[in-house]
């Protein structure tokens, strides 16, 4: 496993500090969009898990995003607050449960057809959601009031406000971070990378791999449930989009874009990509042009592939380690 | 003489309309070396494939200890105690020697679904680590990548990392497989110490390794059996000669 460097800590823990003081001075509309980006790093990074250490590139996970918002939908009533403490777990155990039935299927194929098979299992909840009455269609449905954080008469935050809200994402942010980070130290973590590396290898010494892909798959699914359920709560609406390829294609942009296997690479592929599209959609700044923001962001995506291979995370890894040159030492 | 550690009779395997290895027996005890030999496509490594539990067998059975493991997973079957190594290095390059092996002693572990403490707290498999490094006389230091030793040292971490997860039977596909004499020499040594406490099945190529480490040896063609024997039996075979060889001269 890739652990970061000091330097690199320590960049970590400069934007850390700078997103931590941000809403002294921040307006609304970035206070907004940088809660909305973090909710999307803590999907990326579940993306990570599965993509760079388990080696299981996934196109639709998007599908345990969508399960994680429209669980929030249908657990909140129509014109009050779901308890936040009754319907994050609820919705997080759905996309988890979900990710173990979806994952027992696609986990038998692997290479281009697990990603196929993957992608053919969120289309289904995709079409499934636009069909569904109860889940409101191809218009999908509002969540008119967010969810509520009141425990046992005590308020510690209120998710209305702007800025809890922005601090909550962070603290999540951070916590999926960690969590991740000490799984990957655990024997399990050290398992799943063994499989990526030498699949057959690991079963000749023992160990039964589709069992550890399954509960990679499961963790990664949970997390993405809990970025979804997020989003939802932020914008209060829900749509078919959320289970769209689209959305699988974008967050997988942000690992690969980020730094595969760096888990710190994808929360920069979050920030970049969503900032970088904010600034180009921008008719202040772009007059006419902004329509077709599109095109410089492919441009920018193509670059950023031929120039760094590894990512941007991968910048502050250093130079390659060439197996053959290192072998004359 | 010892119980029967593995005892497979009757194994068959077909791929397709070719009949890889047909009505194979064998028995294995513990403490003992034992050596399969025969020309490219004999299905020597077939054979291995399906006591290690990578290929289901067509027909026969296949015990460990009394055991019917036959058909049963690679997994099931390394954990139930049958380790092997591969004629292809088979290593983690990315990792270190030392790494290599705790992987491999982890395995041993009932299970590995514990997600929050860091794998290096647990002593058991870095302790079975060393020790399977200090048995094949890997040379220190083991924070070297295995992917930047010596060919010989990646053979020695085949053989530790199959020991590190410390299984009644070795099953060695073509240990020596392009090793320098004098590597080979020290494998050889490996392996007749590796004799004590484990039953070890060696398929190889190298007549001298097989006549000097071996205490019987089946002679495989076409995948049936031809001869089985003592290396003097066997060095006096004509008929193994005749196949072997495809001549009457006798063997080196």
């Amino acid at each position: 496993m890739v652990a970061p460097s000091p330097l690199v800590r320590a960049l970590l823990l400069v934007g850390l500090a700078a997103l931590a003081l941000y809403p002294l001075v921040g307006s609304a509309f970035y206070l907004q969009l940088l809660a909305k980006i973090m909710i999307l790093a803590i999907f990326a990074m579940s993306l990570d898990l599965l993509v760079g250490f388990a080696g299981l590139v996934s196109l639709g996970h998007a599908a345990f995003f969508g399960v994680g918002a429209y669980a929030l939908m249908l657990l909140s009533p129509d014109y009050a607050a779901a308890s936040l403490w009754l319907s994050l777990p609820i919705a997080i155990a759905a996309a988890a449960i979900a990710a173990l039935v979806i994952g027992a299927l696609v986990l038998r194929t692997s290479g281009v057809y697990f990603i196929m098979v993957t992608l053919a299992f969120a289309q289904m909840l995709f079409y499934f959601a636009i069909k569904s009455r109860a889940l409101g269609g191809s218009d999908g449905a509002y969540i008119y009031v967010k969810p509520d954080a009141t425990i046992l008469g005590w308020r510690p935050f209120d998710l209305g406000n702007r800025v809890h809200f922005y601090y909550v994402a962070l603290a999540l942010m951070v916590a999926t971070y960690v969590l991740l980070r000490t799984v990957l130290r655990s024997l399990f973590g050290h398992v799943i990378q063994g499989i990526r590396a030498n699949e057959p290898r690991m079963r000749a010494l023992g160990y039964p791999a589709f069992r550890y892909k399954l509960a990679a798959f499961v963790l990664a699914g949970a997390l993405a449930g809990l970025a979804g359920y997020l989003s939802a709560a932020q914008y209060g609406y829900v749509n078919p989009e959320l289970f769209g390829w689209q959305e699988s294609g974008s967050v997988l942009m942000m690992v690969i874009l980020g730094g595969i296997g760096t888990l710190f690479g994808p929360i920069l592929g979050a920030f970049v990509l969503t900032l970088l599209q904010d600034f180009l959609s921008d008719e202040a700044i772009f007059h006419g042009f902004h329509k077709h923001w599109l095109l410089p962001m492919g441009i920018f995506v193509v670059l950023a592939v031929l120039l760094l291979p590894r990512g941007i995370g991968g910048l502050a890894l250093g130079p390659r380690r060439s197996a053959v040159e290192a072998t004359d030492d | 003489m010892t119980e029967p550690v593995l005892e497979a009779s009757a194994l068959s395997k077909q791929f397709g309309g070719l009949s890889a290895v047909s009505d194979v027996s064998l028995i294995l005890r513990m403490g003992e070396v034992q050596a399969v030999i025969g020309p490219n496509g004999a299905g020597k490594t077939t054979l291995i494939n399906m006591l290690s539990g990578d290929l289901a067998p067509s027909a026969g059975s296949i015990r460990l200890d009394g055991r019917e493991i036959a058909g049963l997973s690679a997994d099931r079957v390394a954990r139930l105690g049958i380790g092997r190594s591969y004629q292809k290095t088979n290593i983690f390059p990315d990792l270190t020697l030392v790494e290599n092996c705790r992987l491999a002693a982890q395995a041993r572990l009932p299970s590995s679904m514990r997600f929050f403490r860091p794998a290096l707290d647990h002593r058991a498999p870095l302790e079975g680590a060393t020790r399977a490094l200090a048995r094949v006389g890997l040379a220190e230091p083991w924070d070297r990548l295995a992917g930047r030793v010596s060919h010989g040292e990646q053979r020695q971490l085949e053989i530790a990392m199959t020991l590190a997860t410390e299984p009644k039977v070795l099953l060695l596909d073509e240990p020596l497989a392009g090793m320098g004499a004098e590597e080979s020499e020290q494998m050889v040594a490996l392996i007749a110490r590796l004799a004590e406490g484990h039953a070890v099945l060696l398929v190889e190529h190298d007549m001298d390794a097989v006549f000097s480490v071996a205490t019987t040896l089946t002679v495989m063609v076409n995948g049936r059996v031809l001869e089985r024997g003592t290396p003097a039996a066997i060095h006096e075979s004509a008929a193994v000669q005749e196949a072997y060889l495809g001549s009457a001269e006798p063997l080196p």
